[in-house]
């Protein structure tokens, strides 16, 4: 999903630098008053950003046979909510633009945009939507959607800098989605069960930073089945 | 080993098994180049006229060095992971040994201040 240095036109790498600074701000703002009012979670909110930080680093093999990487955004969306993500994300996309000249800093902001917001906010909606399913599948849907959405959102973003002469931009979009969604969706697939692990994990030795932070439906699962146990 | 345990062993072993099954798959149709580089493919192909307008700031002298870079952020990424979670595990460990006195407070991490702490 890392759009190139260079590789969107200039109005377009402005347009999306623009929209994303609103989001990264009010984030920044997010983990200030999280901080606050929950400093006990500033090692959780250090963990899902550290979480992002290695998952986009390692690139996965797909069945298209291209490779791809998952995006780790959206076991912290779920946890913290989206707005965290934007900042953190950003860290991981600023490095692996000054550092390893994936992606760049005139395509950082369509980045952000895709890998930061829209994917975890898509992610976060789908664990809100499937609410009446069981906990872990409500998070495996997000996590594994926020995933694929910020692929289907760089797609877009291609799209629309680079319609099809015939086809417009359909066309082009058509041919951008058929180059990354096929190749995500393995790979969304894999992410989604290492998050649940990680929030399972989370769920037995983190229980009260998560239930400080409102992960409340998940923890009266978790309680209800321990009192069972008894 | 308790359920939960037996899950995230089954949640492994799945994730590992779609991993393994892509890899299969995919190895007959490619060499698994990264979809962000077939992306600039793509574009040029759509767009034959377009130049990317700025050079990335730095690019690594080869690709070892971008090798040992990618390697670097997964280390930092998976340290501090490692390390919170190490922290929690331990954190958890001491209560339920501070409070050796059958089921607790500390062997109830969820039922303790169930709801004084929702927001």
């Amino acid at each position: 999903m890392h759009i190139a240095e260079g590789f969107l036109p200039p109005i377009h790498a402005a347009a999306w630098t623009i929209v994303a600074i609103p989001f990264v701000a009010h984030g920044v703002r997010e983990v200030k008053r999280i901080i606050t009012a929950h400093p006990e979670s500033r090692m959780l909110l250090g963990a899902v950003g550290a979480y992002s930080f290695v998952l986009s680093a390692i690139k996965l093999p797909s069945v298209t046979g291209s490779s791809s990487h998952p995006t780790g955004t959206g076991v912290g969306a779920i946890i913290f909510r989206p707005p965290v993500m934007a900042p953190l994300g950003a860290v991981v996309l600023l490095f692996q633009a000054l550092l390893l000249a994936h992606g760049g800093i005139t395509t950082l902001g369509a980045n952000i945009m895709s890998m930061a917001v829209i994917g975890p906010w898509v992610g976060y909606g789908v664990y809100r939507l499937l609410k009446f399913a069981p906990w872990g599948v409500a998070a495996f849907g997000g996590i594994a959607l926020a995933n694929l959405a910020t692929y289907v959102v760089t797609a877009t973003q291609l799209a629309l800098a680079f319609p099809d002469p015939s086809s417009g931009f359909l066309g082009s979009w058509t041919r951008f989605l058929g180059l990354f969604a096929i190749t995500q969706i393995p790979l969304a697939i894999v992410e989604g069960f290492v998050g649940v692990l990680l929030l399972n994990v989370l769920r037995s030795w983190a229980g009260p930073e998560l239930r400080g932070l409102g992960f409340g439906r998940d923890a009266a699962t978790e309680s209800d089945r321990e009192v069972e146990h008894a | 080993m308790r359920r939960s345990s037996w899950i995230n062993l089954l949640l492994l072993v799945v994730a590992v098994g779609v991993f393994a099954v892509a890899l299969v798959v995919g190895a007959g149709k490619g060499d698994f180049g990264g979809t962000d580089a077939a992306a600039t493919g793509e574009i040029s192909a759509v767009a034959p006229d377009y130049q990317p307008w700025y050079e990335p700031v730095w690019v690594q002298p080869g690709g070892e060095i971008e090798s040992g870079l990618f390697a670097l952020q997964a280390a930092i990424g998976g340290g501090i992971v490692g390390f919170v979670l190490g922290a929690y595990r331990e954190r958890r460990k001491q209560a339920r040994g501070a409070s050796s006195a059958g089921v607790s407070a500390a062997d109830h991490p969820t039922r303790a201040g169930h709801d004084s702490t929702r927001p």
